[in-house]
């Protein structure tokens, strides 16, 4: 009986510094949440308010000067629209065949019964830390006809080796070496295997590759910038980058030189549309992300290579 | 496995949508990079008025391929890295990028003859100082010019404006001197004349990231300025010898003046750090009497920007035989030198000598390249005078400046404007844009006398000054805002004048005496 005491006495001990961890534990968490939503929050609020007010430092909680005005400039705008679709089909054809590639690619390296895997291995690596640079990168293009199309645009994301190492590493160490055994003694072809064990089983890297491409197509404007020349073609972010670089200027004499009225207009359309361009510009990645996070939780540690 | 191969069919079958080649490029004469301002709605270039008859009179079919102002940098720099180069280049040449890849370019020379070129020959005898711009250091010529030879509203500068209306509600008079103008912002501070019962008035604000509102400019009094074109930024001219002006006495005394006005509340010493933005921000608090800039109505609404007026040169008390002076120079010479170079991938640039040349016959092709078809933008009067016009059909998304870029490639346009041939304004112009010609009218005698000339000089020359001179810079910039904020005594200045020597100014000034005299 007095160890039944005892043992209940530990056990409220316990509690209180639990209660007083869990307590901790909480504050932390709001804080850091604070400290992750604010800016997102500021930019959302922003895009609602009078510059003014954005430049002069007083927003805080909910925006002042309510205004639509950046929203409405930003979708009367063409070009937002044009950019809209090509990004939507860069994205969307570029995230399917990136995923396949990769996925495959991955799979193909994890099995060690490939000839030459280590070669292939280390050429792939290589590259991804050793690159050519801007200008061999653009006589290739050009030699290969390349410019200005959206082939390009496409084709230069699809073998993306940090990617397809994350796929390698899941696959040496979730498909064991046994399972393929079973099944080929059971007759079952590699193609096959691939397709209707391995697959199946790895919805999880799947999800994670097919966001890290699409987020990756979403946001790329470099290559668009240098090799597109038709504005038919441009993605969306070249065109956002156009509208706000054009607002900077205005410090620069010698880019107003000649037209500071026009270098004053610019400046003030680019300050109206800042924050709602920035919303437009992350709102469907961020719609699109909560379909997906079931699985991306789940693979965030799969890159981590073990054995 | 099906369902898995028909997705990558249907993927496949989209790509090669991708892969549609463009237009083919046989069917044009001539390919020519242009810039595309960022207000310029039109998505062809060929459609523009200018570009219309430019094919019409000389029957040449151009490609104009654009390139947007943001990616100019990294495009044309690719284009002379990897020899990809189009016909000729519009703007987007600057020294540096001519300089490093002069065997890319054409030499002219051969071609600037009255038979090939005759209006081009007209304008290098009429103007020398052309000729003298647009020559490389090898002595040839490999680009002519393009935009504005003058421009009577940019030649004005950063004009300082005090608000009057303020000063009428106080019963202050116009300060003269800049004792007076000490009293003036002394008793803004107290008397609260933008009545809202808060004493947050805060007289003088400027901010450094803005191109007409440097506190420098504000040193005019002692007969300090800082040219608003870069170069020389802390050199005067006097009588043909270059002076550096941080060592002068009276530096000193400005430094010390403003830094009064830092210490008594008079001064936005945040103007050091503030971004553009938050200036015009902080000007539309309507806390300030004066500040600097292009004129009222860019930073207010045209019921407040009447409030505003220019502020007439002071006087600065304590050296009163230093004239007042403004920065800008009248009759400076803006055009852009590098506005059209042919490169050696031309098969024939005579051909396009001539076609640029076509572009300089007379007034009626040049402005509509500048501005579009004549009778909206603009209109020749009978006497040949060119008038800028304000059309009403003007909307919100679509202004002024947009049809300036969309109808015409204003500065972007191979024209060269002469100085004869200024725009002028009929009476009914709208008084924003008349206006700043008025402010222009009150500092012109006030603007600087000598000035440097605008010569080509070899890249080590320029690498040996550029050098010097951004430590230079960097260091005056702490110098003068430590100053500023908090003080300056004799012990610090003598701790200037010393490190001034070691960042090498005695180099920085022989640099630009040899340039002045045409050494090299």
């Amino acid at each position: 009986m007095a160890e039944a005491m005892m043992k209940r006495n530990t056990k409220i001990h316990e509690t209180k510094v639990d209660r007083v961890f869990n307590v901790v534990v909480y504050v932390l968490i709001a804080l850091l949440l604070l400290l992750f939503i604010y800016p997102i929050w500021f930019v959302l609020m922003a895009s609602f308010s009078d510059p003014q007010y954005v430049n002069a430092g007083a927003l805080l909680i909910y925006p002042r000067g309510f205004t639509t005005m950046g929203y409405k400039m930003v979708f009367s705008d063409d070009r937002i629209w044009t950019g809209y679709l090509n990004t939507i089909f860069y994205a969307g054809v570029g995230t399917v065949l990136a995923t396949m590639v990769q996925v495959m690619a991955g799979y193909a390296l994890s099995r060690k019964d490939l000839p030459g895997r280590s070669i292939f291995m280390l050429l792939f690596v290589f590259t991804m830390y050793f690159s050519g640079g801007l200008i061999p990168f653009y006589l290739v293009v050009k030699e290969l006809n390349l410019v200005n199309t959206r082939f390009l645009m496409i084709v230069t994301g699809l073998a993306s080796v940090y990617n397809i190492i994350i796929v390698r590493s899941f696959f040496a160490s979730s498909m064991p070496v046994e399972l393929y055994e079973a099944a080929s003694i059971d007759g079952c072809t590699n193609q096959r295997y691939f397709f209707s064990i391995v697959l199946p089983l790895s919805k999880a890297i799947i999800a994670v590759i097919a966001l890290y491409c699409l987020v990756a197509q979403w946001n790329s404007y470099f290559n668009a910038m240098i090799f597109l020349s038709d504005r038919s073609k441009y993605p969306l972010q070249l065109f956002l980058r156009e509208i706000l670089l054009a607002a900077q200027t205005y410090s620069d004499p010698s880019a107003v030189q000649g037209d500071a009225v026009a270098a004053a207009q610019m400046e003030i359309m680019g300050e109206v549309i800042k924050y709602g361009v920035i919303v437009v510009s992350t709102l469907p990645v961020i719609i699109i992300y909560p379909f997906l996070q079931k699985y991306f939780v789940q693979g965030v540690m799969i890159g981590s290579i073990k054995g | 496995m099906k369902k898995f191969l028909s997705l990558v069919l249907a993927a496949i079958m989209l790509l090669s949508i991708a892969a549609i080649p463009g237009a083919l490029a046989d069917e044009y004469d001539y390919k020519i990079v242009v810039q595309r301002h960022a207000l310029d709605k039109e998505q062809e270039y060929d459609t523009k008025p200018g570009a219309i008859m430019a094919e019409q009179r000389t029957g040449l079919k151009i490609d104009y391929y654009e390139i947007d102002a943001g990616a100019a940098a990294e495009k044309i720099n690719l284009m002379l890295a990897t020899n990809d180069l189009p016909d000729a280049f519009i703007n987007g040449l600057s020294a540096d990028r001519l300089a490093n890849n002069l065997p890319l370019f054409v030499a002219l020379d051969e071609y600037l003859t009255p038979e090939i070129a005759p209006n081009i020959c007209a304008i290098l005898e009429k103007y020398p100082e052309v000729r003298e711009s647009i020559t490389q250091t090898d002595g040839c010529i490999y680009t002519l010019p393009t935009s504005m030879y003058v421009s009577p509203e940019d030649d004005g500068g950063s004009i300082q404006f005090i608000n009057k209306a303020w000063l009428d509600k106080l019963n202050l008079e116009m300060p003269t001197t800049t004792d007076e103008f000490y009293e003036v912002c002394k008793a803004i501070k107290a008397g609260d004349p933008n009545g809202n019962g808060l004493a947050d008035e805060i007289p003088v604000l400027f901010t450094q990231n803005n191109w007409a509102a440097h506190i420098q400019y504000f040193f005019g009094p002692w007969g300090i300025t800082e040219w608003e074109n870069g170069y020389g930024a802390w050199l005067k001219i006097e009588n043909g010898k270059v002076i550096f002006t941080p060592t002068l006495p009276e530096f000193r005394a400005a430094l010390e003046y403003w830094h009064k006005f830092a210490k008594e509340g008079l001064l936005d010493v945040e103007g050091f750090t503030m971004t553009n933005q938050q200036f015009y921000a902080r000007l539309k608090e309507y806390i300030g009497v004066t500040y600097r800039g292009w004129t009222p109505a860019s930073n207010f609404d045209s019921q407040t920007a009447l409030e505003f007026v220019a502020l007439p040169p002071l006087q600065a008390s304590d050296y009163p035989e230093i004239r007042y002076v403004n920065d800008g120079y009248w009759g400076y010479y803006r055009a852009q030198s590098f506005g059209f170079a042919i490169t050696a991938a031309c098969e024939n640039p005579e051909e396009l000598v001539k076609w640029y040349d076509a572009m300089q016959a007379d007034k009626v092709i040049k402005m509509t390249w500048r501005l579009g078809e004549e009778g909206t933008l603009w209109e020749l009067g009978d006497d040949g005078t060119i008038y800028e016009l304000w059309p009403d059909s003007v909307t919100v998304d679509f202004t002024r400046e947009n049809m300036k870029y969309t109808y015409g490639a204003y500065g972007n346009a191979p024209a060269f404007m002469l100085p004869d041939e200024v725009a002028q304004y009929h009476d009914d112009a709208p008084a924003d844009a008349t206006v700043r010609r008025q402010l222009v009218e009150v500092v012109k005698d006030y603007l600087q006398k000598e000035i440097f000339p605008s010569r080509n000089v070899d890249a080590d020359k320029l690498e040996e000054r550029n050098f010097i001179q951004t430590e230079m810079s960097a260091y005056l910039d702490n110098f003068m805002a430590d100053a500023i904020v908090n003080g300056i005594d004799d012990a610090k200045w003598e701790k200037h004048l010393k490190d001034v020597e070691a960042y090498k100014v005695t180099e920085l000034v022989e640099w630009w005496q040899g340039y002045l005299d045409g050494e090299f």
